[in-house]
C-alpha cells in the first residue's frame, strides 16, 4: 500500500514505523506538535532543557532566599512616617 | 489613606520575590534593590486602587515591570550590563562550575527578546502559573505559553552551542 504521508521514502525505519502510522485515524495526529519533546528529531535536548530549568530556578531562589536588606525595613518606616504626618 | 496591617505585611512578605524577580530581569544587583525600593514605593501611593482580597504578588509585579521597562526606556539596558557582565565574568574565572554556568544563563537570558525572558523568569524561574504570568504582562495565557515555549527552545540553542564550542 502507498504511504499517503510520503514517509515510506525516507529509510527503512521510517518505513517500518509508517505501518504503525496508518493504524492511527489520521496523519494529523502525528504531527511534530503532538509529540513529546524527546521524539522530535529537531527538539531542543532534554538533558539541557532540565539544567536549564534547574539554573532558572537557582537564579531566582539564591535572590528570593536572602534575608532582605535594612535599606527596606528603612524605607517603610519612611513610608509609614509619610502616612502619619498626612 | 493610611495603609492597612494587612497591605503593609502582604508588602513585606513579597520583598524576597520582588527582588528575586527585579535581579532575574536586569541581572544586577543594585539596580534590582532600585527597582523593588521604586516598586515599594509606587505600591504605597497606589494602595487605594488595590482590591484587597485580589493577588497582591501579581500586582505588586506588575508595578516593579512597568518600573523596570520605564527605565530602560529612558536609561537604555545594554551598555550598563554590557559592563556589568563583564566584571562579573572575570570574578567567577576558576570559580566552580555552577557558578560559570549561571553566568552563561543570565547572558542568554539578557539576548532573549524582553517579552520572552519575562515569560521564562515568571513562569520557568519563580515557578508561577500560566494564568498568573499572563495577568502581569497583560497578555492572554496562550500567549504566555507561546512565549515560555519559545524562550525555553532559545535558550536551549544558545547554551547547548555554548557547550560544543566549549568541548571543541
Amino acid at each position: 500500500m502507498p504511504c499517503i504521508a510520503g514517509l515510506c521514502k525516507m529509510d527503512g525505519g521510517a518505513a517500518a514505523s509508517c505501518g504503525e502510522l496508518m493504524k492511527k485515524p489520521t496523519h494529523s495526529s502525528t504531527s511534530a506538535g503532538m509529540l513529546p519533546d524527546g521524539q522530535r528529531g529537531h527538539g531542543p535536548d532534554p538533558v539541557v532543557e532540565e539544567a536549564i530549568g534547574r539554573q532558572l530556578r537557582k537564579l531566582y531562589d539564591d535572590v528570593a532566599s536572602e534575608p532582605v536588606p535594612d535599606r527596606f525595613a528603612e524605607l517603610l518606616r519612611q513610608l509609614e512616617q509619610q502616612d502619619g504626618k498626612g | 489613606m493610611a495603609v492597612s496591617q494587612q497591605l503593609r505585611d502582604g508588602l513585606i512578605g513579597n520583598i524576597p520575590s520582588l527582588r528575586a524577580f527585579a535581579y532575574s530581569l536586569c541581572g544586577n544587583p543594585t539596580r534590582a534593590d532600585d527597582l523593588v525600593q521604586e516598586t515599594m514605593v509606587k505600591a504605597w501611593a497606589n494602595f487605594s486602587s488595590f482590591q484587597e482580597g485580589t493577588n497582591l504578588r501579581a500586582w505588586l509585579f506588575t508595578i516593579l515591570r512597568n518600573e523596570f521597562y520605564s527605565q530602560m526606556r529612558k536609561k537604555g539596558r545594554e551598555v550598563e550590563d554590557a559592563d556589568g557582565m563583564i566584571a562579573e565574568r572575570q570574578a567567577v574565572l576558576g570559580n566552580q562550575e555552577s557558578h560559570i554556568e549561571l553566568e552563561e544563563l543570565k547572558q542568554a537570558l539578557n539576548q532573549l527578546p524582553d517579552d520572552q525572558r519575562e515569560a521564562i523568569i515568571l513562569v520557568g524561574a519563580s515557578g508561577m502559573a500560566y494564568e498568573e504570568a499572563a495577568a502581569i504582562c497583560g497578555v492572554a495565557v496562550g500567549t504566555m505559553k507561546s512565549r515560555v515555549s519559545r524562550a525555553r527552545k532559545r535558550l536551549a540553542e544558545m547554551l547547548q552551542r555554548d557547550e560544543f564550542e566549549l568541548a571543541v
